[in-house]
């Protein structure tokens, strides 16, 4: 109560202040400037600020010179303002490493009084660890042999660059539901993240202790998931949306950021360029049906390159495709959440060469959606290994799913007629509108291959007639799935030996 | 509490001193102008054959002292016919009333009316004399006739107003113009509401032994607040009793389908519960906690400082997910009430204090909530589900109320003191099978839900009114202050996916979530009133000023936890299991993870301020014709703290809205005969955003999925080409016309018929994301227009024999049409999921707008036996609800036929005794809301069928 009652007195109060407010006669006045330390201490590559200056001039205020060690940095013109703030950032240069920098701000009123505060940065050395705070929105490269922190949902907007150099170290601050860390490229911004065969990209969490130069995590084990959310990519490319709209909001962003818009008329729009990079621990959940995915592809274009790719414990899925034309080249999702690969709203390209590593909590290996609008395509899997958990399902092709999938080999799941496997351990087709496909040629299979438990038939795996695309062989006898030889040296999942028995 | 206690002692000791000084009998009596059904201030009161009389106060009251004996009154006054009230029968002790005595202007052939004491029993009538007379529009309902159909709380009471309907059993409807149109004070006063998605306050909170009358205006007059369209409902307390009252009542209520059940679900409890409140069993685990571990913090070291104050906050979380059977009782209620008034030498002292206490639980099996969509390929017409869930669930609600008021009465000054405190306790648990079919998620699970929700209300009046002596100039006066606060301490929802009963982000992830709104508002007002002489009769010129303030802090702090590698058996209560928690050997383990740090973009503060300034005037122009014409002016700000989900946008305490408007408004009242009057009238009125509204909060509802996207927010398409919504929420401006025709008969007989146009001025609706339907934004759209028709009928059946004089048809209807112009959006969406052969219209109705409201009933009343019984019927026509976008449709209410009947009787030689029954919903209809669209069946949204209630209550008057 007592806010109300302080309101009533300030209002009072307020009334009797104005009318007995009058005019006064001051002379000359001068000007002042608060709100700047005299000093701050940060890493070389760390930011400093934003700080803000508030500034009065009773004569009214004319300039402000932000000078750098006596050079002429900034200049902020103003018009007689009496008062005025201004917002002041430094990101320090590795050039500034081990001195210190000498910042003067000096404001000039009408009638040429000025006020000068000088500001001492001391810089260190030059930091490997650099926390990014905000989106980026003008060209930015991120080194080799440092470590970056996402501090936020931070974004690299409509026209920025990230470029990521091989060996960085990506770690997402703690944070879900709204607050989940993601780096996510906009329409129109670019990721340049091209780390090597010796030089993975690592997109990980805080809580993992893993530095630049290692491939395993020193203290996290591969199924802890949820702790940040994930890396999306974002374009122009067409999309089958329901009501056939333009372009929508991408899953895990809320509809209120409008850099979480994706979709367009594009084919060949072009996000950059990804390879080598492997993603960990991500997948912070929003709310349901709607979580981040550890790579999310969103209207991905076909001039995009992304090639070998790892998903490591991610909380929903391992990759995920909302149309787009996108192509991706070996991929490996490791004890993924809930499906392994998912595609939706017509993705027109090309996943070659992938293995999915099943995981207790994995929903299907490949969840393959149809379009939602009115637009039509069909995206084709080819040269996949697919090792299953009793948990797990095969696939399942549904809401009018369409494309080729061929030369997969599916081992290690369940009976699906085992009471005990609840129904688990299948490829199915789901609907109408996929039988229809399937029936018509617009949904394919070709060449797939699977070891089956003991006394299994291949119809009891693979349903809706699709068996007859499908072979049983003997154990490690496949003539068909991927080309293990890719992932070597820079996956978790092959340092850990998880391939050594495909 | 403490306070409650003693003033109840003062007030037993005050009872009882006044019962030993009786020796002879009291009459009070109140008098009325007929013309003007006002007060009418020193009337000559005489009791013929004795030297004893009194003269009326300003209120038009009087009291006059005698022996036991039959007397007969004389109410004289210049230029008014007397009175002469026969056979008026005082007891030693006891007070007789006669509160509704009425005179007349004089006439010649006329000089005396002699009436008998029987004849003004009901006090209906006398509402019928306001309504009569008053120069805006108005409706309502008092005390005499709650008793007389038995309802138990307001909002029961004032659905038998003319055009006034309850929805969900609590918010009130005008003319079927929905909440954002209509508004609810106390006493006159603006008081916050326990909901904070609401514009009006829920009317069950107010029983009606505390509530001297309510009444609906549904024309504006400028001394009101402007913000309100369909109309503004007044609930006035009672201040001086008219004799000692002290009454003891019991209720009770019996459902067959819902009490007395072994499946009824709840969920643990507080000792305090019963009470409504809760001790702290709900309390926050983090609470007091500054910085709040998150697991990755801790994951690298669980038995450090921080894992290990992490682990402590993992392990008080209530670890309860599901409710449990067990069988409930039946409804029951008990209220305490007394008051008098005392004479302190020539001044007067009336206290009230009326304590309430409810406990009523409900069951609902088979309830529904479901999501159904548009299939994608357009020639498909039917509707696909996305969602279902089909469950029961189990309500416990607790309301204790408490009122005091005190009124002291001299001979030019009245004061008024009013305290209010109201405490109510609902706890929800339930259990649903629930079945997505959405796109990309393709599953079955059981959902289990928790809920508790608290609501205060703490109210504080202090009023005044002075007359000057020769009566030219009255003065009133109002303070209130206002605190109320809602909270919802740990909602539970936790889906198990089948048949594998694991938890993933497919299904959801459990969650608990504490929620709490405080809000603060503070009202003063200041009426002054001259009457005087214009064009050779009475008028009277009123000003005056109001001011508002009001603070609300909002604030929702949520959890949601994963579940690691655990696996589950499908026991919801074993997730918390001590052995699935996370710890220094079971890293993997269930974990929480905070949502609201350390961004929260579900908090905000935020205020408004209302300076309002008013003049009007009531006058005859000439003869017959009544006149109020008035100007209001509001300033009105409002402002805002918070952000957004970034921290990209900080809003702090800025002003979101700065308006300055006016307000005119004419009301014209032509008596075209002694007993017919036609009505006109015109006003400007304003509906503005809320505070809810007027906001960056991103609020998701666990059990429906929806999310609430504050307005401040903007929506653009086309590569941001497109400004879909540019997040500029701003006020409608309500233009109201109103015409009705009325005619009075004799015992409270009534006829009238109204029509009425309202032309909305980007009205607010919520509106779906283009780029995310399951996302709404209040926002404003298109221009919209309501015309309506209003008949109201009240007729004694003596027409069809003269033995049914005590049966009385009641009827009153609403027929509206409304419509309003598409948003660009808007239409565009409709255009693209068109169904084949579908022609989109430009225009649609207005969200919330029933096309009819009908309220028909038969009445019996017999004063003499003190029987009152009667048979009613409510409907509501299916209601355009939430606004369809993208593939999903628009949803409407189905129509419930309620059938209630209500029988009272008094007993005893005072009827001391009152008994009561009242069985709603008679023909068992559930209540529902269905997805419409182009020639595909309705599908069901909601469906939740409240069974059959069976009431009874009774009282003893001590």
């Amino acid at each position: 109560m007592k806010r109300v009652f302080k309101g009533m007195l300030f209002f009072v109060l307020a009334a009797g202040l104005l009318s007995a407010c009058g005019e006064e006669e001051v002379p000359n006045s001068f000007v002042s400037i608060s709100g700047i330390p005299a000093t701050a201490v940060i890493e070389a590559g760390e930011t400093v600020g934003p700080v803000t200056a508030n500034i009065s001039a009773a004569d009214g205020l004319a300039t402000l010179v932000i000078r750098k060690d006596g050079s002429t940095i900034e200049t902020i013109n103003f018009n007689g303002e009496t008062s005025a703030t201004h917002e002041f950032s430094y990101t320090s240069v590795d050039e500034d490493a081990n001195k210190n920098v000498v910042f003067e701000f000096v404001a000039t009123d009408s009638n040429g009084d000025s006020q000068t505060v000088t500001h001492v940065l001391t810089v260190g050395e030059i930091a490997t660890v650099i926390r990014i705070a905000e989106n980026i929105t003008s060209d930015q490269t991120w080194e080799t042999g440092k470590t970056y922190i996402l501090g936020d949902r931070i974004v690299v907007t409509d026209g920025a660059t990230l470029k990521i150099e091989p060996g960085v170290v990506v770690k997402g601050e703690a944070g879900s539901g709204p607050n989940a860390t993601a780096l996510i490229i906009a329409r129109g911004g670019k990721i340049d993240a091209q780390g090597t065969e010796t030089e993975p990209i690592i997109f990980t969490s805080v809580a993992d202790e893993i530095e630049p130069g290692m491939i395993a995590s020193p203290n996290l084990d591969a199924d802890l998931d949820g702790f940040w959310g994930g890396l999306i990519v974002l374009g122009r490319a067409p999309s089958s949306f329901e009501g056939d709209v333009s372009e929508k909001q991408i899953e895990g962003i809320p509809p209120s950021d409008t850099n979480g818009l994706y979709g367009g008329d594009d084919p060949a729009d072009d996000s950059g360029i990804i390879k080598y990079i492997s993603i960990r621990h991500g997948g912070s959940n929003i709310g349901e049906g709607n979580e981040i995915n550890g790579l999310t592809l969103g209207g991905v274009g076909s001039t995009t390159i992304i090639e070998n790719v790892e998903v490591i414990a991610n909380q929903d899925d391992g990759i995920e495709w909302f149309g787009g034309t996108v192509n991706v080249k070996n991929a490996l999702v490791w004890n993924s959440g809930d499906d392994a690969l998912d595609t939706d709203q017509s993705w027109a390209g090309t996943m070659d060469n992938f293995i999915l590593l099943c995981g207790p909590t994995t929903d299907h290996a490949l969840e393959i959606d149809g379009p939602e609008g009115s637009f039509n395509a069909a995206h084709t899997l080819r040269n996949g290994t697919v090792r299953g958990h009793p948990e797990s399902e095969l696939g399942d092709f549904r809401d009018g799913a369409r494309g080729t999938f061929e030369n997969i080999y599916f081992f290690g799941f369940s009976d699906p007629a085992d009471p005990e496997a609840e129904g688990r351990g299948d490829l199915s087709l789901s609907g109408d509108a996929s039988l229809e496909n399937f029936e018509n040629g617009i949904l394919n299979f070709n060449n797939l291959e699977v070891t089956l438990p003991a006394g299994v038939s291949l119809s009891t795996v693979f349903r809706n007639g699709t068996d007859v695309h499908a072979s049983e062989v003997a154990l490690g006898e496949n003539t068909v799935g991927a080309d293990k030889s890719v992932f070597a040296g820079w996956t978790w999942a092959a340092v850990a030996g998880e391939l050594d028995d495909l | 509490m403490k306070t409650l206690i003693i003033s109840w002692l003062f007030f037993g000791m005050a009872v009882l001193s006044g019962a030993a000084v009786a020796q002879t009998g009291t009459i009070r009596g109140t008098i009325y102008d007929e013309a003007s059904g006002e007060p009418l201030f020193g009337v000559a009161v005489s009791i013929v054959g004795t030297q004893t009389g009194a003269v009326t106060d300003f209120d038009g009251d009087f009291e006059i002292q005698l022996s036991p004996g039959t007397y007969t009154l004389s109410a004289s006054f210049i230029s008014y016919n007397s009175l002469n009230l026969e056979g008026i029968t005082v007891a030693s002790g006891e007070v007789t009333i006669l509160d509704n005595l009425r005179l007349t202007e004089y006439t010649s052939d006329l000089e005396t009316v002699t009436i008998s004491a029987e004849a003004i029993r009901t006090t209906e009538a006398a509402l019928m004399t306001v309504k009569r007379n008053a120069a805006q529009l108005m409706d309502g309902i008092s005390s005499a006739a709650f008793r007389q159909i038995g309802d138990g709380d307001a909002a029961a009471a004032i659905k038998r107003v003319t055009g006034v309907s309850i929805e969900g059993g609590k918010y009130v409807y005008i003319r079927g113009l929905g909440d954002r149109y209509t508004k609810t004070v106390l006493n006159g006063v603006d008081i916050p509401g326990l909901d904070p998605d609401r514009n009006s306050i829920q009317m069950d909170i107010f029983p009606t032994n505390i509530i001297d009358n309510i009444i609906v205006s549904k024309s504006f007059t400028s001394n009101l607040s402007a913000d309100f369209t369909g109309g503004v409902v007044d609930i006035e307390t009672k201040d001086f009793p008219e004799e000692k009252t002290l009454r003891i009542s019991l209720s009770g209520g019996y459902n067959p389908s819902m009490h007395f059940n072994p499946d009824f679900l709840r969920a643990g409890s507080s000792s305090t519960d019963f009470l409504g409140f809760d001790n702290g069993y709900r309390d926050i685990p983090t609470k007091g906690v500054n910085d709040i571990p998150q697991f990755v913090d801790v994951i690298g070291n669980p038995s450090g400082e921080r894992g290990q104050l992490y682990q402590r906050i993992l392990r008080d979380f209530n670890p309860e997910f599901g409710g449990m059977r067990d069988q409930n009782a039946m409804n029951f209620g008990v209220g305490i009430s007394l008051g008098n008034q005392l004479a302190l030498g020539d001044n007067t002292l009336g206290y009230n204090f009326a304590l309430t206490y409810k406990n009523a639980s409900e069951y609902f099996q088979d309830a529904e909530y479901n999501l159904y969509a548009k299939p994608r390929d357009n020639s498909e017409l039917e509707l696909q589900p996305l969602e279902r869930s089909m469950g029961s669930f189990g309500v416990n609600n607790v309301m204790l109320g408490g009122l005091f008021g005190l009124a002291y009465k001299t001979d030019l000054s009245k004061f008024r003191l009013n305290l209010i405190r109201l405490q109510n306790g609902e706890s929800k648990a339930g259990i649903f099978d629930f079945e997505n079919t959405n796109l990309g998620a393709v599953f079955e699970a059981d959902q289990y839900n928790i809920e508790y929700s608290q609501r205060s209300l703490t109210n504080l009046m202090l009023s005044g009114a002075h007359y000057l002596k020769d009566g030219d100039w009255e003065v009133n006066w109002k303070v209130s202050p206002t605190l109320s606060t809602i909270d919802d301490p740990d909602v539970r929802v936790l889906r198990f996916r089948k048949p594998t009963q694991n938890i993933s982000t497919e299904v959801g992830l459990p969650q608990r979530i504490w929620r709490s709104l405080e809000e603060q508002n503070l009202v003063g007002k200041l009426d002054l009133t001259n009457n005087h002489q214009l064009f050779g009769k009475m008028a009277k010129l009123k000003f005056g000023s109001s001011y508002v303030y009001k603070e609300r802090d909002f604030v929702i702090q949520d959890f949601q936890f994963s579940t690691g590698n655990t696996s589950f058996t499908g026991d919801p209560n074993q997730v918390l299991r001590e052995e699935n928690l996370f710890s220094e050997t079971n890293r993997n383990g269930v974990r929480y993870n905070p949502l609201f740090i350390p961004n929260n973009p579900n908090s905000f503060q935020a205020n408004l301020t209302n300076l309002g300034w008013y003049v009007h005037s009531e006058f005859s122009p000439v003869e017959k014709l009544k006149a109020i014409v008035g100007l209001r002016a509001e300033k009105f700000d409002q402002r805002y703290t918070g952000t957004n989900q970034t921290q990209t946008i900080v809003f702090d305490n800025e002003k979101v809205l700065d308006d300055m408007d006016f307000f005119p408004t004419i009301n014209l009242i032509n008596s075209i005969r002694e007993d017919q009057n036609i009505r006109f009238s015109f006003s400007r009125t304003i509906a503005r955003p809320s505070f809810k509204e007027m906001s960056f909060a991103e609020i998701l509802d666990p059990i429906t999925g929806r999310t609430f996207v504050g307005g401040l927010f903007e929506e653009v398409t086309n590569g941001g080409t497109e400004v879909l919504w540019d997040g500029q929420l701003e006020a409608t401006r309500i233009n109201n016309f109103d015409l009705r025709w009325e005619k009075f008969l004799p015992a409270g007989q009534l006829f009238s018929v109204s029509a009425f146009y309202k032309t909305f001025d980007k009205p607010i609706e919520m509106v779906q994301f283009l780029s995310d339907p399951g996302a709404f934004q209040p926002r404003n759209v298109g221009n919209g227009t309501v015309a309506g028709l209003e008949l109201e009928l009240r007729k004694s059946l003596a027409f069809l024999a003269p033995k049914l004089e005590n049966l009385f048809f009641t009827f009153n209807g609403t027929l509206t049409e409304s419509s309003i112009q598409l948003s660009e959006s808007e239409l565009r969406s409709r255009q693209l999921t068109a169904r084949e052969g579908q022609e989109i219209s430009a225009k649609r109705d207005m969200a919330g707008q029933a096309p009819y409201i009908l309220n028909s009933g038969i009445a019996y009343n017999n004063f003499v036996s003190g029987l009152e019984a009667g048979l009613f019927y409510n409907v509501q026509g299916s209601t355009l609800n939430y606004v369809g976008f993208g593939n999903r449709t628009d949803t409407y209410t189905v129509p419930f036929h309620a059938v209630n009947l209500s029988i009272n009787k008094t007993f005893g030689l005072e009827e001391r005794i009152k008994a009561g029954l009242n069985v709603q919903n008679l023909l068992n209809q559930s209540r529902q809301e269905v997805f419409r669209s182009y020639q595909a069946e309705d599908q069901i949204f909601s469906s939740l069928n409240p069974g059959t209630l069976i009431n009874f209550n009774f009282s003893y008057s001590l």
